[in-house]
């Protein structure tokens, strides 16, 4: 995910910097609990739903076989209907970055890969989803192969070919396709940021990528050849951003409202910003899909309703409203305390991990000294900025910069925040006295969203006690990237947060911590250069074992924060989501940081 | 009156002209650049490059304003996609033209545009003249205390509290919905029913006020004292006399307040989850969609000049001397 802004309204799938929450990209936190407290009423907290931790692993051919695992107690019939904050605007999957639509499009388009999950929601492994595996690597991870599984077919009955699949990687080169991931642009085409435009134009003018890249040797048969290794290919072709188009039905910008579906159903009727209509899709074989269900003959998901308006009717749990559900508005954070300590609203909710993590961030163009930034962090109140963000229900107080959803993720604490989440001035400005750095000042940007204003009078307050003078910088959210990315700017540190677009560290220590990506709209907003780190990811990238590269990745990220520390990381994300108690199969996915779509049935 | 009207519309026309210079050129004066709404994570320098490109906002300010009143008329043709006329530009947010985005949502702003004046006109005015007509009797009293009491009230407290007591409490209604006039015109009535009484609250107080103040105004009038005087009915003078005199005010209020209901009731819209243009331009401030700001802005300023004008006529029609002026 993407960077997020405030609210939880959009979150990207796959990696976000600054702000707070509104649109949701996926993850996972510190385990419940921790030292923020959770729901009062034990009771309730019993019933209640828990945040689960969840594994990801690489599976096999045969865990890539169809059908899926049954949810118990599922049954057929019926229309579902879901209330959603915004129209997630994109339907092509080349366009697809969003949390919110990453969830919706999971129900009509697929990808050679995808994640199978646990009927618990805490195993997610990795399968062939349009393809009979999840992948196999040759030539050092640079080459790799997919087969299709037979019988595959669209929506229209026509049978999905590699040449297929060619098309839908091809199309992505376009101009048009600005709005979806693109690391497998950049590794096929092997360049960075946007050179990828440069090195193909896309298949519109008849031009195909040479088969030295990309071939498709049979109608079976995808192969993919790259200049690196790439050895978690299968974890960045399950992003839905990389689905399939039928190239035959490819009507370009158009396409972006009405795509085919290969998945379990296909779009009915689609009104912009208001609704979206799914019926069953015909041509779907439940025998070729390891991921998927069909229990509801459709889905009725309505646009336009504000958290507050699907936690009300939610919480009336009557008629119409015991019907529905929302797969991606989280329970209103005014209403969180409520709904979490009333069992019997409590126990129709879900909760669980995004792939979220919020730091406080620090610009070492400005603040150079490591021993001034020790002293801030110290003094960090954390526990005061995640309550500011909606507490328990928001998330977990995070030691380090990996969201639990991370393969590989350790709780760690360096600095000591989990035991002192309210900050610990009084070390703080014994430290700064020493560095004759009393009374400093420092700039914070922050998005002028209630949570995020709170969180800065909390943070200007504390570090006053530790001898710092914060100067608030309140920006406006829509202007809020445009000027915390510019490189160099006015500000000492900056809230901000990220989420990985898969659960390995490739999505995380690169983008946000690469010396070699500073500038104005990239990622490294910390502006850290340090020459060692810029050689591990190198290192890193070139592992072919992605056991081993997740570890490292691990480790890489806490030498970061120890031994160069561009920020503090805060709290780590959760959302908290009700349903209608005539809803079945309703798990939370950490993946897809919103309710699994795919499993859902009326009882 | 023809000349009257072509003088109107020749003004209507130049105020618009203006409108949408001034609000290109504060378009471009936010700090925040549009085209990172389509640029994805990896928004490089050289990536906003290509989406400026795809969206024509490349060119200087002065050719992109030409363009985009060209394409008002003409239509245009975008990289990513063609935008038929009435082109009012490109949503970088929605990847679609703004016109259709603009006419999807306007039924349901015309709906509670509407059905909020018809109850507004009706209990507001009503209760106004009922108030004047028994002027300093019970019944203006309580009138003019009910009037004040609603003008004090505001959207976004009685809304949720209508939800709560009329959908999740008492349960007599369902959650408020558009449904289209045409596909069920009772489930358009039910599902509207509640945001009308709502929007309409805040207005009646205030027609009530003016509808009551001005008709005793008009009743001061020594034509209308006159009539009295040489023994007219007072039901007579009251609406030959007093009511018409009042009727130009209260129809210049009514068309301004109209208009700018379709331009959208952002926080009716907004607390009943109603897809209307309000709430798209809420949406699109938030993500600061210009094109579609701007689209909005521009279709809002043509609704404001075509109603005033229209109400201009209507002048020209109530009193003859504003042809003479």
């Amino acid at each position: 995910m993407t960077r997020s802004l405030s609210g939880r309204a959009l979150r990207y799938s796959a990696c976000a910097i600054v702000a707070s929450s509104a649109l949701a990209l996926s993850a996972c936190s510190s385990g419940g609990g921790g030292a923020n407290a959770g729901p009062k009423n034990n009771q309730a907290q019993a019933q209640q739903s828990e945040k689960k931790y969840s594994t990801t692993k690489v599976g096999t051919a045969a865990d890539s076989n169809g059908p899926a695992t049954p949810v118990p107690g599922a049954k057929n019939g019926g229309v579902l209907q879901t209330y959603e904050e915004s129209d997630i605007g994109h339907y092509d999957p080349g366009q697809i970055y969003t949390a919110n639509a990453q969830d919706i499009v999971s129900l009509f388009e697929r990808g050679l890969t995808g994640y199978k999950m646990s009927n618990d929601g805490t195993k997610f492994t990795v399968v062939g989803d349009l393809a009979t595996d999840p992948g196999t690597a040759s030539n050092g991870d640079k080459t790799w192969t997919f087969h299709l599984k037979s019988g595959l077919k669209w929506q229209d009955g026509t049978p999905i070919t590699a040449t297929d699949i060619k098309w839908s990687f091809e199309r992505l080169f376009d101009s048009g396709e600005t709005n979806g991931p693109t690391y497998m642009q950049q590794w096929l085409s092997n360049t960075t940021g946007a050179g990828f435009r440069k090195f193909y134009p896309g298949p519109y003018k008849g031009k195909s990528l040479p088969d030295s890249v990309l071939s498709a040797p049979d109608n079976s048969t995808i192969v993919f050849n790259f200049k690196t290794p790439h050895a978690d290919l299968p974890y960045t072709l399950a992003m839905p951003g990389y689905g399939a188009v039928e190239k035959a039905k490819d009507t370009k910008a158009k396409y972006d409202q009405m795509p085919v579906s290969d998945g379990p159903y296909q779009i009915k009727s689609h009104s912009l910003d208001k609704e979206l209509v799914l019926e069953k899709n015909p041509n779907w074989d439940p025998k070729l899909d390891p991921i998927r269900h069909q229990y509801l003959d459709g889905y009725d998901i309505h646009y336009g309703h504000s958290t507050q308006d699907t936690t009300q009717r939610l919480e009336d749990q009557t008629g119409a409203n015991a019907k529905a559900v929302s797969l991606g508005n989280p329970v209103d954070p005014n209403s969180a305390d409520k709904v979490l300590t009333t069992p019997s609203i409590a126990k129709y909710t879900v909760q669980g991990y995004e792939p979220f993590n919020g730091t406080i961030t620090y610009n070492m163009t400005r603040l150079k000294d490591y021993q001034v930034r020790k002293a801030l962090s110290i003094a960090m109140p954390i526990k005061q900025i995640l309550t500011a963000a909606g507490g328990a229900s928001a998330g977990d107080l995070a030691g380090n910069y990996f969201s639990p959803t991370m393969a590989g993720w350790k709780q760690t604490d360096p600095y000591g925040k989990l035991k002192k989440p309210n900050g610990d001035p009084a070390t703080a400005k014994a430290m700064l006295t020493k560095l004759h750095k009393t009374g400093m000042k420092v700039t914070l940007a922050y998005e002028n969203t209630p949570a995020m204003q709170n969180a800065a009078a909390a943070i200007q307050t504390t570090l006053k006690q530790a001898g710092v003078n914060v100067q608030l910088k309140d920006i406006p959210r829509s202007t809020y990237f445009t000027q915390i990315d510019v490189v160099p700017n006015q500000y000492d540190m900056y809230m901000a947060d990220w989420g990985a677009d898969w659960p390995n560290g490739d999505t995380v220590i690169p983008p946000l911590f690469d010396g070699r990506q500073i500038a104005t709209g990239a990622n490294n907003t910390a502006h850290l250069n340090d020459p060692y780190v810029n050689k591990q990811i190198d290192k890193i990238n070139a592992m072919t074992d992605v056991n081993q590269s997740q570890t490292a990745w691990q480790n890489l990220g806490e030498y970061i924060l120890e031994k160069d520390l561009p920020g503090i990381p805060t709290y780590n994300w959760t959302q908290v989501q009700l349903y209608g108690k005539d809803v079945g199969g309703v798990v939370y996915n950490n993946v897809l940081a919103m309710l699994d779509p795919t499993r859902l049935f009326l009882k | 009156m023809l000349r009257f009207l072509i003088r109107r519309a020749l003004g209507a026309l130049v105020v618009l002209i203006l409108i949408s210079a001034i609000t290109y050129g504060l378009f471009w004066a936010v700090p925040r650049d549009p085209a990172m709404l389509s640029c994805g994570r990896d928004c490089t320098a050289s990536a906003l490059k290509i989406i400026h490109h795809n969206l024509g906002t490349d060119e200087p300010i002065y050719l992109q304003y030409w363009h985009y009143m060209v394409g008002i008329f003409a239509g245009r043709h975008f990289p990513v996609g063609n935008c038929p006329a009435p082109c009012l530009g490109y949503s970088f947010d929605e990847s679609t033209p703004v016109w259709p985005i603009i006419t999807g949502r306007l039924p349901v702003t015309i709906s509670l545009a509407i059905g909020g004046s018809v109850v507004f006109l009706i209990v507001g005015v009503g209760l106004g003249m009922i108030a004047a007509a028994r002027r300093g009797k019970l019944i203006d009293k309580v009138a003019t205390t009910l009037s004040m009491f609603m003008y004090s009230m505001q959207i976004y407290f009685l809304g949720p509290i209508a939800l709560a007591i009329l959908v999740y409490g008492l349960h007599l209604f369902n959650n408020p919905a558009y449904v289209p006039f045409t596909e069920n015109p009772w489930g358009w009535f039910v599902g509207l029913l509640i945001p009308w009484a709502v929007l309409a609250t805040i207005f009646v107080g205030a027609y009530t006020r003016m509808t009551r103040s001005l008709l005793i105004e008009q009743f001061q009038e020594e034509h209308v004292k006159m009539a009295r005087a040489k023994g007219m009915s007072t039901p007579f003078v009251f609406f030959r006399y007093a009511w018409r005199g009042a009727l130009s005010m209260i129809i210049t209020q009514f068309g301004m307040d109209f208009s700018s209901l379709l331009g959208g009731a952002i926080i009716t819209e907004y607390t009943f989850s109603l897809q209307g243009l309000g709430a798209f331009s809420v949406e699109a401030t938030d993500k600061s969609d210009l094109p579609s700001i701007m689209g909005i802005m521009l279709f809002g300023a043509a609704l404001i000049v075509i109603f005033n004008a229209a109400i201009d006529a209507c002048y020209a029609v109530i009193d003859p001397r504003v042809r003479l002026n």
